[in-house]
């Protein structure tokens, strides 16, 4: 014998889906002697027959004139992605979308951390356009424009190269001679031939790019007299060279403050 | 009752298994981007689910305010939806979440259909009538979740499988509920007229 509430999920059960003949006969049994089972029976069957038989309304012109004038317009753009890339079916698209732009980005400040931090090599241009860079305003904020300076200089420092090999007699000329002749001695030999002291005008800066040169690894000599010469009034300003009588104190003093 | 329930009920699954074969071809190329495979979906699921959504809301401008923004909605994310989609369940499921989230926002009043027209002299008319009256009052009463597994079992004639999907449950889940909602309404159903029995609604 079963219980009221087996009976009544059974009754319920046949409602969806036919009984199996033992669960059937058990419940037959059941109604036959229980009043409320039963009274939940008909009660079921007549929400089953009632909701069926329902008044039912006609479809309604006004929906149907919104629907087809919304569906008559062309799709957006980002409806045609959506077909073509099932975002739905891709639940962790955006996850490894994010992941690939997080390892990307920290590629990228890694890259650009070590170039500007790594220590000071003799033999390469990049340290010294820095260590120049850092001469003129603050290392860590000139990282760019050092670099940008280095390829600068390295295009001028060819072009200075190239006039100062042709054009001995031009006051330019002398400048970067007696500048390179103070860094590197053996490397051009026209401009060990020239004299320093030919341009009273230019000695503060050459001076001064000697000494900076002279402080650290010795730079590439062009380089530092391509930095000098255009920002002349520049360096003065910020090395306070174009008042001092001893700029080389002055220099060594900004050079070693950071 | 004469002029608003002028409506035809639509086959129910039980009818042709060449009508679900036109669905899914209508369902791919609606999914493909046919407008008027869409078209054709809509005139032929438009007024069940206005049926259905105005069971569940009691308002018939409301109902097709809210069938007007499940085809929207439909329309919107059908080139997203996965090639084995039950297109009748998913829309169903779509104008159940619709109309749930409508009414909880907490601003529907319910307006029960005046049926109570006892006037003509047919007793079977009247009889229909006022049974049609009393099962709408008692499934006014119901919660949502149960009306509308109600609905969709016994008004729409959705298959277990599909009555679930519709509500987005397994179909053990489906059974229960339906047991719990037909429990439900045989306590309003058979509670007086002034509403005793209310409180005994499992919720």
């Amino acid at each position: 014998m079963i219980s009221h509430a087996e009976a009544q999920a059974l009754t319920s059960a046949r409602l969806d889906a036919a009984l199996d003949p033992v669960a059937e006969r058990e419940l037959v049994t059941h109604l036959s002697t229980c009043p409320s089972c039963r009274t939940f029976a008909e009660q079921s069957n007549a929400l089953v027959s009632g909701l069926r038989e329902l008044p039912y309304l006609p479809a309604s012109p006004t929906v149907s004139r919104a629907v087809h004038s919304y569906i008559g317009k062309p799709r957006s753009p980002w409806a045609k992605l959506g077909t073509i890339v099932p975002l739905q079916g891709m639940p962790a698209f955006s996850a490894i979308a994010a992941a690939l732009l997080v390892v990307f980005f920290s590629v990228f400040v890694y890259l650009r951390v070590d170039r500007t931090g790594t220590p000071l090599d003799p033999g390469n241009d990049d340290s010294e356009t820095t260590e120049i860079g850092g001469f003129i305003e603050a290392p860590e904020t000139t990282a760019t424009f050092a670099i940008v300076e280095t390829e600068q200089a390295e295009d001028r420092a060819t072009e200075s190269d190239a006039d100062s090999a042709t054009e001995s007699s031009d006051p330019s000329a002398t400048v970067e001679a007696e500048s390179s002749d103070s860094t590197e001695p053996a490397d051009d030999a026209q401009s060990t031939s020239l004299p320093e002291e030919d341009e009273p005008t230019s000695e503060p800066e050459s001076t001064t790019a000697s000494d900076s040169d002279e402080t650290d690894a010795p730079p590439e000599p062009t380089v530092t007299i391509e930095l000098a010469e255009p920002t002349q009034t520049s360096e003065e300003d910020a090395t306070g060279q174009g008042t001092d009588p001893e700029p080389t104190d002055e220099t060594n003093s900004v050079l070693t403050a950071p | 009752m004469t002029a608003p329930w002028a409506g035809v009920r639509p086959a129910t699954t039980s009818g042709s298994k060449r009508v679900s074969l036109d669905d899914n071809n209508l369902v791919e190329r609606a999914r493909a981007g046919d407008q008027t495979a869409f078209a054709l979906l809509f005139e032929r699921f438009h007024a069940p689910v206005l049926n259905y959504l105005h069971r569940m809301v009691y308002d018939r401008a409301l109902a097709e305010d809210l069938t007007q923004d499940t085809f929207i909605k439909a329309y919107n994310a059908l080139p997203r939806t996965k090639p084995d989609l039950a297109f009748k369940a998913w829309l169903y499921r779509i104008a159940t979440n619709t109309a749930i989230s409508h009414l909880r926002r907490g601003k529907i009043v319910k307006w029960l259909p005046f049926l109570t027209d006892r006037e003509t002299g047919d007793e079977a008319i009247e009889r229909s009538v006022t049974r049609s009256t009393d099962i709408n009052v008692a499934m006014s009463k119901l919660p949502q979740h149960y009306a509308s597994a109600l609905l969709l079992r016994h008004y729409q004639g959705l298959s277990l499988a599909e009555t679930a999907h519709a509500l987005d449950i397994t179909e053990n889940a489906a059974k229960l509920r339906l047991f719990r909602a037909r429990k439900a309404f045989a306590v309003v159903y058979g509670a007086a007229p002034d509403g005793t029995g209310d409180e005994e609604i499992d919720r």
